[in-house]
């Protein structure tokens, strides 16, 4: 076959990976424009899927992108290596901008996506390996163990940046049953969890 | 309908670090989260270790290249205003005693300044915050100076190596609003206090340690070590 797939991306891959992220975000925080491109390049394309999924506009998501990683530039000094994921970081950093422009622009949630796991490429790339550690092989077990819908509005809020008013209209339920679905199922999950 | 077993009174506090993490609060319940995480450290912590423990999720989300020339654009961006350099502070050793919980709870105890009429306040109208500072017997007394939009008090002011202090201004029941980092000026401190909305008296204000460069998440993540309301000097 002359285009089969890459091969999918292992462990040692995604180590190499994660500590080239970390030099580029450390260097970053030194003002080094050199790894801030690096850094740029190695993540923009994770990043803008996340801000697309939320903001549901390809203008828009690039205008958040772009501010994103203004805040990175200046943020990045503030990375803790050894406490947080860096992709994890950068792309929270990315949710939570891409929430406030949605929000801040009276936008209405994105069209809903009936299964988020399809969007995913089942052959993982090396950054998102790097996001499947024992933390994240636990938060899967444990949302696993949540019934259906708990779990689809729980991973709703997540992906797509729903608040609870918007996850009730979305699937058409008062309020009050919608929060009290969620919490539930976060209170289970926290249990699951355990405190570390 | 089905909320025999509903939960939607007084929910678990951990629950709404849960919450505050996904996004799912708004409004006045999303402000009330915010203002815990200042007020509470174990509540902030909660809402980190949330934050990094859905982080796990982004793995799900697909890649999309963006435009190949936004990479440029975002560069030929970075000589904006000038970045908050880390290391302003000189390292200065905080008394243990400064821990965040206790010293919240002695400025929660101490009476506010009475608060003036509201009045409309002229541009160059000057006006104070007393910050308590545990261990400190006066208040340290903070100027804001309208026409330039800073709070300046006096130095130095002891933060620890590796995290900045930030200032932070409450609105009503508006949730916090990030202002800025103190440096030193000239034997005392300054932080950018400038917001969208004019400050008017009984406006409260935090300063809160975070890492060095300040909050990254534009909500505070550290603990409160001092707090103050503004009023007409």
């Amino acid at each position: 076959m002359m285009d089969g797939p890459a091969a999918p991306a292992t462990r040692s891959d995604a180590d190499a990976a994660r500590q080239r992220l970390v030099e580029a975000l450390v260097a970053t925080g030194a003002e080094d424009r050199g790894a801030f491109r690096t850094l740029y390049d190695l993540t923009s394309a994770k990043l803008f899927g996340v801000c697309l999924r939320i903001c549901g506009d390809r203008q828009a998501a690039e205008d958040v992108l772009s501010e994103v990683y203004l805040t990175i530039w200046k943020r990045a000094g503030a990375f803790e290596p050894g406490r947080a994921s860096p992709i994890s970081w950068l792309a929270t950093i990315a949710r939570n901008r891409a929430i406030d422009w949605r929000r801040s622009a009276g936008r209405a949630a994105p069209a809903r996506i009936e299964d988020i796991a399809e969007l995913a490429d089942d052959r993982a790339s090396a950054e998102d390996i790097m996001l499947v550690d024992e933390r994240a092989a636990q938060l899967h077990l444990c949302l696993d163990q949540l019934d259906q819908r708990q779990r689809d509005a729980i991973r709703t809020a997540f992906f797509d940046g729903l608040t609870y008013a918007e996850l009730a209209a979305r699937d058409a339920v008062p309020l009050g049953t919608m929060k009290s679905w969620v919490r539930r199922g976060l209170l289970r999950l926290k249990d699951c969890l355990g405190d570390d | 309908m089905t909320d025999a077993a509903d939960l939607t009174t007084g929910p678990d506090p951990d629950v709404a670090a849960a919450e505050l993490a996904l996004g799912l609060l708004e409004g006045e319940d999303r402000a009330t989260a915010l203002r815990r995480m200042l007020a509470e450290p174990d509540f902030a912590r909660d809402v980190e270790r949330w934050r990094l423990q859905f982080g796990a999720l982004f793995a799900g989300v697909a890649s999309v290249v963006p435009a190949p020339e936004l990479g440029e654009r975002v560069i030929a961006r970075l000589d904006g205003p000038a970045r908050v350099r880390p290391g302003y502070w000189k390292p200065f050793a905080i008394a243990s005693s400064l821990a965040a919980a206790s010293l919240f709870g002695v400025l929660m105890i101490r009476p506010d300044p009475a608060l003036p009429p509201p009045v409309t306040i002229a541009a160059a109208a000057p006006m104070v915050a007393a910050f308590m500072v545990e261990g400190i017997e006066a208040p340290l007394v903070a100027t804001y100076d309208s026409a330039n939009g800073r709070l300046s008090m006096p130095g130095p002011m002891p933060v620890p190596a590796g995290k900045s202090a930030q200032l932070w201004a409450i609105v009503g029941t508006d949730a916090p609003q990030p202002l800025g980092l103190f440096h030193d000026a000239g034997g005392r401190v300054e932080a950018d206090a400038r917001s969208p909305t004019p400050m008017e008296p009984g406006t409260k204000f935090a300063i809160s340690l975070e890492p060095e460069g300040g909050s990254p998440t534009g909500l505070p993540t550290g603990p409160v070590v001092a707090s103050a309301t503004l009023i007409r000097a």
